[in-house]
């Protein structure tokens, strides 16, 4: 399973991002081996509708879960519909802390 | 004839003058009003009538799923993000779609529907017999300003003599209502805010190649700094408006003054001439 | 991070004066943003240190190749913004109508038209006494200020990011440059006067507040000059639960100090304690959060 969460920099030791669409990185962590990569987000600078182009981006990912801190509504709605469970993180944590956090106890995470 | 009364910044009595104007001149000739500030037209506020709605809608396309393979070749196109296409399933999302029609001529399988979608109103009414009155209204929470004042500007194109009110900023809407008109008349104020405005406006206007006027409001006589700057760019002062109590007073009520005070009403009329003297000096 | 901006749906009711007293008086640290990139005014009130510019890049423009274009109009007929026009033989854009959909490259026959990346504006660096302020300006004849004031947000969190406090001078209007700038905020602070305009100006800015879900508060400035209207609106605030921070007397020692160019709050005078005791009110809301 993939895990994705928004990064502010290139590493896992980098703090989670407040935003979703517009984060410059997404970590995307494979459950099954614990394995990370990062990749730029190919949409954080555009001028707008960024969050369904993120979700498209993590549906091209096989993302199955998000961990993030906040949503728009338009990215709220496509994550529905991609059927991305959205687990709410706050966001003054790094990346790895935040998946270690959620791996933890997948289904409380809070 | 299109001349437009506009700002730059926001509250310096754009629509005290483009309302005092538009009585004024309504006495002598056939004049439309048009309220380009979509987001907040006020003009109405100062000529009441029942007005006559006409709904304003862009089109935006609807999926017809029996028809869509999700090949994703709208969303790539869409440059705006308005459409997400999934495995099983296409997203649209409405106030991100500019209507640009692109997604249509992309779609290899007919599976998009040209739709109209209500993005806000257009409010006519004959305040006289010589004042007729158009406001566009945008929907709130709606984006896409420049499509209702498009549409003010469509249903007043023809028109003989046409006073528009700007909306604030010089930005896209600013720039969608003074395009292609004959005269645009700046109104500031003696502050550095309005100073730093009316610059900034006047260089767009350059831009656009649209000759512009200045009318300076709440002037209490030192003045120089503005004058100065309009001396500079070859800007006419075609009015200064002293910061006047009772002015101030009517405007708040949503009354015009000119109709409650022949002074104001002298002041207001020779502003009107020497404006359409000036606008038609150059069409 | 707590973000507060002031806005006020119709312009000139105080937004920029009462944003600067805010950023003088209120003892936090903070990062102040002038959001209002049409007429960015903030700066005056403050005298900054301009510490650098960098070239914002707005959406992508269309582009026609002179040596490849045939002049076929093919072009033209599509493009709904009526942003290319005929020169000569052949046709060209007029950048400031383009929206940047992209559509004319798609149907151009010659593969004559290209997007590219267009310069619309600046984002300016400045430091000023109450704290670091980044503001924006458009290139004359450039759309596209909800992304830039989107930008500035954005910079402003990349390069204060330990910051408590940002404080925003918000734009006119209740288009897409306001949604830019109330996205994700905990605090608007509604600025308005008492005129039949700010008035039905109001109601709408608070409609739109509400569904941002972002808590309300409200300041009428020039209180004094049309008293019953001042009443409708406190009854209007009172129906809608928005809290009211105070109320500024109409009073010249603003347009005074607004000449000289520093904030209102450094003179004394009624609108000087007036707004004084807005921060007050404010810092108490901020106590609590």
């Amino acid at each position: 399973m993939i895990v994705c969460i928004p990064s502010r920099g290139l590493t896992v030791d980098s703090q989670m991002d407040d935003r979703f669409g517009r984060a410059p990185y997404f970590a995307f962590f494979d459950t099954d081996t614990d394995s990370v990569r990062v990749e730029p987000n190919p949409h954080a600078g555009g001028s707008g509708g960024v969050g369904p182009m993120a979700v498209q981006f993590l549906v091209k990912n096989n993302v199955q879960i998000l961990i993030a801190p906040r949503l728009g509504g338009n990215a709220d709605e496509a994550l529905k519909a991609a059927s991305i469970r959205v687990i709410m993180q706050n966001p003054d944590v790094t990346v790895q802390t935040a998946y270690n956090t959620w791996k933890a106890n997948p289904e409380n995470a809070s | 004839m299109q001349i437009v009364i506009a700002s730059g910044k926001g509250g310096t009595g754009k629509t005290t003058v483009t309302s005092n104007l538009g009585y004024v001149l309504s006495q002598t000739r056939t004049i439309t009003l048009a309220d380009c500030d979509v987001e907040e037209p006020n003009l109405g506020i100062f000529f009441p009538c029942i007005p006559k709605t006409h709904p304003v809608h862009v089109i935006i396309p609807a999926v017809n799923e029996s028809k869509c393979t999700y090949c994703g070749a709208c969303s790539e196109f869409c440059r705006f993000g308005a459409l997400t296409v999934l495995k099983d399933r296409v997203l649209f999302f409405p106030q991100l779609c500019h209507s640009c029609g692109g997604c249509f001529r992309v779609c290899s399988y007919d599976a998009l529907e040209k739709t109209p979608a209500y993005v806000g109103e257009i409010l006519t009414c004959h305040v006289s017999d010589s004042l007729t009155l158009v406001s566009g209204k945008l929907k709130e929470g709606d984006v896409r300003t420049t499509a209702v004042i498009r549409r003010v500007r469509e249903m007043t194109r023809n028109d003989p003599l046409v006073l528009l009110d700007s909306p604030p900023g010089t930005a896209c809407s600013f720039i969608e209502t003074v395009d292609d008109v004959s005269l645009c008349v700046l109104v500031t104020e003696p502050t550095p805010f309005g100073l730093h405005d009316l610059s900034v406006a006047v260089n767009v206007l350059d831009v656009l190649n649209i000759p512009a006027a200045v009318v300076i409001n709440r002037s209490e006589g030192s003045d120089e700094p503005i004058e100065e700057y309009c001396t500079g760019r070859g800007l006419p002062v075609l009015m200064k408006i002293p910061l006047d109590f009772p002015l101030l007073k009517a405007q708040n009520n949503s009354d015009i003054i000119s109709r409650i005070d022949p002074a104001w009403f002298h002041r207001f009329k020779e502003l009107g001439e020497k404006i359409l003297a000036y606008a038609g000096g150059f069409s | 991070m707590i973000q507060i901006a002031v806005v006020s749906g119709k312009g000139g009711t105080g937004k920029t004066i009462l944003t600067a007293s805010l950023a003088t008086l209120l003892s936090q640290e903070k990062v102040l943003i002038d959001a209002d990139v049409d007429a960015a005014n903030l700066a005056l009130l403050l005298s900054p240190t301009d510490r650098k510019t960098q070239e914002f890049k707005g959406m992508d423009g269309a582009v026609i190749d002179t040596s490849v274009c045939i002049g076929c109009g093919i072009c033209r007929e599509a493009c709904v913004y009526d942003a290319i026009r005929k020169a000569g033989d052949i046709y060209e854009i007029v950048p400031y109508r383009c929206e940047g959909c992209g559509t004319c490259t798609i149907v151009c026959p010659e593969d004559a038209v290209s997007m590219a990346p267009r310069i619309t504006g600046m984002i300016h660096y400045a430091d000023t006494s109450a704290g670091p302020l980044l503001y924006g300006s458009l290139t004359p004849g450039s759309g596209n200020s909800g992304l830039l004031v989107h930008r500035l947000r954005q910079e402003a969190g990349l390069l204060h990011p330990d910051v408590p406090l940002v404080l925003i001078d918000g734009p006119p209007g209740i288009g897409c440059p306001l949604i830019s700038t109330i996205t994700g905020i905990q605090i608007a602070i509604l600025v308005t006067e008492p005129s039949t305009s700010a008035q039905s100006d109001l109601q709408r800015l608070i409609t739109l507040c509400r569904s941002f879900h972002v808590r309300m508060f409200l300041v009428i400035n020039r209180a004094d000059v049309n008293q019953n209207i001042t009443e409708d609106i406190l009854r209007v605030a009172a129906e809608n639960e928005i809290p009211v921070f105070g109320m500024i007397p109409f009073d010249r020692t603003v347009l005074r100090a607004t000449r000289q160019g520093v904030p209102v709050t450094r003179m004394a005078g009624a609108a000087s304690e007036a707004i004084r005791q807005i921060t007050q009110n404010l810092s108490q809301e901020l106590d609590l959060l």
